[in-house]
């Protein structure tokens, strides 16, 4: 409490640093007059009882000192002075300044986009729902069609049949849905409209998508299974991306009637911001329709045909159920259904069928065919930048060791000033730390323009809001990459001042002086450049 | 004649509160004589290191300060001991009769005392 009550003070005094300085000036002149008046008494000369009391009173200039450092708080203090010594020093030497912060920001700004993307693309789960509860089959991804009744190595895909089956007779799967791996493109335009229509990516999907992923309508309603029957009404859900975009979020194209290649579909529902579907590609879906709507939309259907193998599976698992049990119950369930079909089957599949099996693996990212298409170059990629960012730390270390060796002259000069050792080694730190917030901040501005250009790259159509992948840098990654270049100034600051000390004063400030001997002498005798006005030393720390 | 003893690090402020306590509002210099007569000159006090410590109790809230008329008319600053600051100082007065009293009992232990 006291202790507290006394730092709001010190905290307030500083502020009224000159008015405390008068009064101690008025206090110690008082008391000296009394101390001079008693020694009259006692009967000295005047000059010797003035002189008595000033020895008794003792240093003057040391008790101010001492007095200073009650008042205000010292520490701030020399932040203070130390950061705006620093940002003089910086200003002399705008060419060091100004590369060392170019190549933070470079360094800071470039890993931080790149490791954006990687995250993005390699480590982000979808924008659903408990996102560890999803499962889907087949170890690799595959497309998009396979015929028969026997898939190579393991069964990742599907028949509209197989896929009833083993949703229905699955019981770990709260919910399975289907979807196709190909994305058609529609022809789009509003019914009755005579504009021209669009083309827009569409995916046909199970009516319990939605309610799989955990996913509800932002505006409207989401399909339902009772959308998803061969006879029902045909209705669609659109993107929140072309419904903003094209539509200016016009609430009235919810339950307006657009014609997909030709077909009337009502939309019901807008999916909400940042859903892009079961897969991160370059192009999401702007409508999704039921999967029993592909026969009016295609002439050559696939959804009744019990042999060609099209969708993709992905399902949320009961909560507890473990996923290897779910697999097991799926391989029996795939073995049966080939069996109702031996009719069918030709002589290769029947001699495959002892072979046929399927694994489920975590769909939490969904279908990553992105992430297995540019595993291999991203990592390249990050290790790259892992490199960029040594070579950027190497840099600014030598910079900052140069600066060290040019600042040893001024270091020894300090030092026969009497400078503190510490103090000149927080200075040294206090000018790399600025360095690496200046460069940090640079970098930070980098990071967002270099995260949105390489978004630019990476996804060239349908412009940033088509992108489903956050166009803010990875703020953790950010804070790493600046904590490096962080560190690596204050070590290399550290050190390089730290080497000083411990030669010889006098020899250093003779090897240097006599190397510099003019430059030297000219900025001994008149004012430094940069502190104009000042005597020499005064921009110096000095002891006590 | 006996040496002079260096102030104790943090007596001082105790010192002056004590001072205030018994004396009444005093200016620095009335402080700095209290304390050299009541020592019986045993202490040497550089008078000045006073000025640091007044500023450390006014800044706690011990003590407060203000301009008055010395005695030979002159302008001076008096300080005065608040209520917080008498209640410190009692505080402090026990801890300090406590820590003398079992340094008392450290000297006066004889070696037989203990068999």
């Amino acid at each position: 409490m006291r202790t507290l009550r006394r730092f709001l003070k010190r905290l307030g005094s500083w502020a009224t640093k000159q008015q405390s300085e008068e009064r101690l000036t008025a206090e110690i002149e008082e008391h000296l007059a009394l101390q001079t008046a008693e020694n009259l008494r006692a009967g000295l000369s005047p000059v010797e009882a003035r002189r008595r009391a000033v020895l008794k009173f003792g240093a003057i200039e040391a008790i101010r000192e001492d007095y200073r450092d009650q008042r205000g708080l010292p520490f701030l203090e020399t932040l203070v002075q130390d950061t705006r010594h620093a940002l003089r020093r910086l200003r002399m030497a705008p060419a060091f300044t100004i590369t060392t912060v170019l190549t933070l920001a470079l360094g800071i700004g470039a890993t931080t986009s790149i490791f954006t993307l990687v995250h993005a693309v390699l480590l982000k789960a979808l924008p659903v729902a408990n996102p560890a509860e999803l499962y889907r089959l087949g170890k690799e991804a595959r497309c998009c069609y396979e015929g028969g009744y026997s898939q190579d190595k393991e069964f990742s895909l599907v028949s509209y049949d197989l896929y009833k089956y083993l949703r229905d007779n699955t019981k770990g799967f709260s919910e399975l849905a289907a979807f196709p791996a190909i994305e058609p493109l529609f022809g789009v335009r509003r019914s009755g409209s005579s504009e021209a229509a669009q083309a827009y990516p569409g995916e046909f999907v199970s009516g319990n998508y939605f309610s799989m992923f955990g996913i509800n309508a932002y505006a409207g309603r989401a399909l339902t299974a009772s959308d998803d029957q061969a006879g029902a009404p045909p209705v669609a859900v659109m993107s929140y991306r072309l419904w903003e975009q094209m539509y200016g979020s016009d609430p009235s194209v919810i339950g307006a009637v657009f014609d997909l290649d030709d077909k009337p579909f009502t939309v019901v529902g807008i999916t909400p911001p940042g859903f892009f579907g079961d897969t991160l590609r370059n192009a999401p879906p702007d409508f999704f329709l039921p999967l029993n709507t592909e026969p009016f939309v295609e002439s050559d259907a696939d959804l009744n045909k019990y042999d060609t193998h099209w969708l993709e599976l992905i399902g949320r698992i009961q909560p507890g159920a473990p996923p290897a049990s779910i697999e097991a119950e799926m391989r029996v369930e795939l073995r049966q259904w080939l069996g109702s079909h031996w009719g069918e089957m030709s002589a290769n599949d029947r001699a495959a069928l002892p072979n046929q099996t399927l694994f489920l693996s975590p769909g939490g990212a969904g279908i990553t065919g992105m992430r297995e298409q540019y595993e291999h170059w991203l990592q390249i990629l990050m290790m790259v930048t892992t490199f960029v960012l040594l070579i950027v730390c190497a840099n600014v270390a030598n910079l900052m060791l140069v600066r060290g060796m040019e600042r040893r002259r001024q270091t020894s000069l300090s030092m026969a000033l009497g400078a503190q050792g510490p103090r000149l080694v927080r200075q040294a730190l206090t000018e790399s730390i600025l360095l690496s917030v200046f460069g940090g901040a640079a970098g930070l501005a980098v990071a967002f323009a270099g995260t949105r250009l390489i978004l630019h790259f990476a996804f060239p159509a349908g412009g940033m809001a088509g992108i489903p992948i956050n166009a803010s840098p990875s703020m953790p990654v950010l804070l790493f990459a600046f904590g490096v270049s962080l560190a690596t100034g204050i070590e290399t600051g550290a050190r390089g001042i730290a080497a000083a000390p411990k030669k010889e004063v006098t020899s250093a400030l003779a090897i240097t002086g006599q190397s510099n001997a003019r430059q030297s002498c000219d900025r001994m005798g008149g004012p430094q450049r940069g502190e104009r006005g000042k005597p020499a030393g005064a921009g110096l720390p000095h002891a006590g | 004649m006996k040496e002079k003893t260096d102030v104790l690090q943090g007596t001082l402020a105790l010192m002056v509160l004590k001072t205030l306590d018994v004396l009444g509002p005093l200016h620095g210099y009335g402080i700095a004589r209290r304390i050299e007569q009541i020592s019986g000159d045993l202490l040497t006090l550089n008078q000045g290191t006073l000025y640091p410590v007044l500023l450390k109790l006014e800044q706690e809230g011990s003590i407060s300060s203000d301009w008055d008329t010395s005695e030979n008319n002159r302008k001076a600053r008096f300080y005065r001991l608040t209520r917080d600051g008498r209640k410190h100082l009692q505080a402090e007065t026990r801890d300090w009769e406590q820590t003398a009293a079992i340094i008392g009992r450290f000297f006066a232990v004889k070696a037989e005392d203990l068999k």
